[in-house]
């Protein structure tokens, strides 16, 4: 810049002594001054406008900054958007495959009231969890809608097709149940014996009693169907067996 | 598999003369798989010192798979098929047994022939004879080792394959390559400015590398077999972080001759330029896939470092890491169905691998200063770099990340390593 | 008439400045003192090179930042500008600015990171005044740390570019 101004004034030195005859003191002095000012002027421009350019870039890299976070952030969140969808779509068909069962157990409970002799759809491979649930639903479904004897063979059925399922002890509280249905109490009573001797941590424990009770009822026996709430009371204390058992013995003190 | 290629043995001997450090390398193995295959090895009948080198690289290298547990041979020490008494290794517990004998032949080759037998079944499972120069007995030890691998894991071993890495001793820097056990350094370069990011040719003959020697990051190439080298690419700015494409017909490089740094494409004579990635900000660490179609890189365009692909073709990338902590230096896993790399997070760096399929995220390591991660061609192991008693030194982890093990030079930091292909 | 000798004697004067010979020129305080349009020369004839001055701020030639960042930073905006300045006034002279890096990231990230480093003092430099082909960039990321130590007062002097005149 320095050098700039020194060459304007170099050619300014040129110039005006050629014309210096020519001109009165005042007239090249007020060039000379002019000129100055010009330069000034300039040195000011060029100044202020490398300052602003110095802002435009500050303010560039400020914003290219701002473009490369929102980028990431658009790309979190259209990654995040991907996994909920994915997940969805997951739930969608998990639930999707559970609603099928259900249905498909109805409609094997449908199809095996209205029939003579069903047999529980039973499976070939009894490592395969979806028939074992399936026959268990289809074995439910009979006994809600009242076909006791179809539940019975079906229960029985599944108790030997699966002997290893976790949900065993379950089929014999419903066997238990639909035998109970047929007014087989002497059945029921031995299954419901079977049930809590083998399993006697099962869930459905308490509610085995229950139905020994009734079966004993059942069979005329109402001091010992009293004697088995007593026990269920004091044994599964927290059961809603226990709860029910406890009104039923207020009520019939 | 008997001679090993002409190619590979001329290499052999050409590095050797270029400069063989007598280098001891002291191996820390941590952890160990879940399954190890008992296994004992008889060491060698015939000429006794060439068997003890022998056997102790097998055992080594069995030992630093971490799929084997050695079985100790107990005084029995059959050479001979006919001498082996099965009942005898059944007792012990080893369910292979491996047994052989090595010579010294009249010209000067080493003749080692051995025999794997599986005890259980009482079965020979391979027989071999295995030839080599009388300088490259540890070579036969690897060879033999990789047939017991493959034969008892079913995957190919890779003790036979080279590493290559840089070492820095006080100012000074060295490009190193060495045995996958990191004995049999061989100096390839040696001087006084930074060398980075050696990458190896698909087939093994050349290494790819940057180097500050006159100034600033130029990339070169250097053949292993002639020792000659060319500059690959010395733009204005830095030339770097070469990767060579599995056909050999193209390498990925980073450029900042226009500006910022993007991934360009060249041949590996230097020509044909062709700049891949228009990121406008940092693009660079390319890797390709085995296919040679994608590649993945490190990229801070979303702000953090982080790891992207894109096709070699052109196209648009897609950011591949998410979450907290940035994430460096990806590598392709040889079967192409996952990547390795370096993620950083509280300070920390772990090594890192990711499933392309189901998008599942591993920590391998425990977390240092660990970076630069590659596969081994098995794609069983990992080899990186690690820090330990203040110290640079080489790591492998193995791809479960159940064993880790260390591998300390006797002097100076290791850093930058890579592993070779097989040969 | 006084005055026009004046004048031209400091016309004279500034044009020999324009010639090569000049900065030990003599003092033109004289003139200064009547002269109304003077007053800044006087502050660039000096006998001493500034770039050798410790008390100028031309003594400082590094520019530091945060982590992961390249942008010049508003602090040391006055150190690149004065370099810039001397630049454009010495185009004679030339520089090369060199980025580093600390150790946090892979060593390919941070050559990169280093090259923008020394790319933004370059822009900078070249806003400033000074032409593009008197400065050379280089990126040394990680590897020349001045400090080697893994924490924050060393990591700090090592993410920094450095003006270096050739």
């Amino acid at each position: 810049m320095l050098k700039q101004r020194a060459l304007l004034l170099l050619a300014l030195s040129f110039a005006i002594p050629a014309r210096a005859g020519l001109l009165e003191d005042n007239g090249a002095r007020k060039q000379i001054q002019q000129l100055e000012t010009r330069v000034l002027k300039l040195e000011d421009e060029v100044s202020q406008r490398t300052k602003s350019m110095l802002d435009l870039q500050s303010q560039i890299d400020a914003l290219n900054t701002e473009i490369r976070n929102l980028r990431g952030l658009n790309e979190e969140t259209t990654h995040g958007l991907q996994d909920a969808e994915k997940r969805q779509k997951d739930f969608y068909v998990d639930l999707d495959t559970r609603m099928r069962h259900f249905e498909s157990a109805e409609q094997a409970a449908k199809e095996a009231a209205s029939a003579v002799a069903v047999k529980a759809p039973v499976s070939t491979d009894p490592s395969d969890p979806v028939p074992e649930d399936r026959a268990f639903e289809a074995a439910y479904g009979m006994y809600k809608s009242g076909s006791y004897v179809n539940a019975v063979k079906a229960y029985q059925d599944f108790i030997k097709m699966y002997s290893g399922s976790t949900r065993v002890p379950d089929a014999n509280y419903w066997l238990g149940k639909s035998q109970f249905g047929m007014k087989e109490y002497k059945q029921a009573l031995v299954t419901y014996q079977k049930l809590l001797k083998d399993f006697p941590e099962a869930p459905k424990a308490a509610d085995a009693m229950y139905g020994i009770s009734d079966c004993l009822k059942g069979l005329k026996k109402p001091i010992a169907a009293r004697k088995m709430l007593r026990q269920l009371v004091a044994k599964y204390p927290a059961s809603e067996a226990a709860a029910k058992a406890k009104k039923l013995l207020a009520a019939t003190k | 598999m008997v001679l090993p290629g002409l190619r590979c043995m001329l290499g052999l001997l050409l590095l050797a003369q270029v400069s063989v450090a007598n280098a001891v390398m002291t191996i820390e193995i941590i952890g160990a798989g879940e399954h190890q295959i008992p296994v004992a090895i008889v060491p060698f009948g015939g000429d006794a010192k060439l068997a003890q080198t022998i056997n102790a690289v097998v055992v080594g290298d069995l030992q630093r798979s971490g799929l084997f547990r050695l079985i100790d041979p107990a005084g029995k020490l059959p050479h001979e098929l006919a001498d082996v008494s099965y009942p005898d290794w059944q007792v012990r517990g080893a369910d292979a047994l491996a047994i052989g004998n090595v010579s010294v032949q009249d010209n000067g080759r080493i003749d080692a022939r051995f025999r794997l037998l599986d005890v259980v079944k009482q079965v020979e499972l391979t027989g071999q004879s295995v030839s080599a120069n009388g300088d490259e007995i540890r070579a036969v030890g690897h060879r033999i080792s990789d047939m017991i691998y493959e034969k008892l894991t079913g995957d190919k071993g890779v003790f036979s394959t080279r590493i290559a890495y840089v070492k820095r001793s006080g100012e000074k820097y060295s490009l190193i390559v060495a045995d996958s056990d990191g004995y049999n350094e061989q100096v390839v370069l040696e001087q006084n400015e930074p060398i980075m990011s050696p990458a190896w040719s698909p087939d093994g003959s050349h290494l790819v590398y940057v180097s500050f020697e006159t100034g600033h990051a130029v990339v070169y190439v250097q053949s292993l077999f002639t020792n000659q080298r060319m500059v690959l690419a010395d733009f204005r700015g830095s030339n770097s972080a070469p990767s060579w494409s599995p056909d050999g017909k193209q390498l990925a490089i980073v450029l900042t001759r226009d500006g910022s740094s993007e991934i360009y494409l060249v041949r590996p004579d230097g020509s044909g330029i062709r700049r891949l990635t228009f990121i406008n900000a940092i693009a660079t660490e390319p890797s390709f896939s085995p296919d040679g179609q994608t590649l993945l890189f490190t990229s801070n365009e979303g702000g953090s470092p982080q790891i992207y692909s894109m096709p070699v073709a052109g196209g648009p990338e897609q950011r591949m890491t998410f979450g907290d902590g940035n994430n460096y230096s990806p590598r392709y896993s040889p079967d192409g169905k996952g990547f390795v790399y370096t993620h950083l997070i509280n300070g920390k760096f772990f090594i890192a691998t990711q499933d392309f399929q189901t998008g599942q995220v591993e920590t391998l390591t425990s977390g240092g200063w660990e970076k630069k991660p590659s596969f081994a061609p098995n794609g069983k192991l990992i080899l990186f770099a690690s820090e330990a008693r203040g110290r640079g030194i080489l790591a492998t982890v193995s791809s479960d990340g159940r064993v880790q093990q260390h591998m300390f030079t006797d002097n100076g930091d290791a850093r930058e390593p890579v592993w070779g292909p097989h040969q | 008439m006084k005055k026009l000798v004046i004048s031209i004697v400091l016309l004279n004067l500034l044009a020999a400045c324009a010639s090569e010979k000049p900065k030990e020129a003599a003092a033109p305080a004289p003139v200064a003192a009547t002269a109304p349009v003077a007053a800044p020369a006087p502050a660039t004839v000096v006998a001493v090179d500034p770039l050798n001055d410790p008390s100028s701020i031309l003594s400082k030639r590094s520019v530091y930042f945060p982590l992961d960042v390249s942008a010049v930073q508003a602090d040391d905006k006055p150190i690149v500008l004065a370099h810039a300045k001397y630049l454009s006034e010495h185009q004679n002279r030339k520089v090369r600015v060199e980025g580093n890096c600390d150790e946090r990231g892979s060593k390919e990230y941070n050559l990169a990171l280093g090259q923008r480093r020394a790319e933004s003092v370059k822009k900078m430099l070249v806003l400033g005044g000074a032409k593009a082909s008197q400065i050379e960039t280089v990126s040394y990321g990680e590897e020349k740390p001045l400090c080697k130590e893994h924490n924050e007062s060393c990591w700090k002097q090592n993410r920094r570019s450095d003006i270096k005149y050739q």
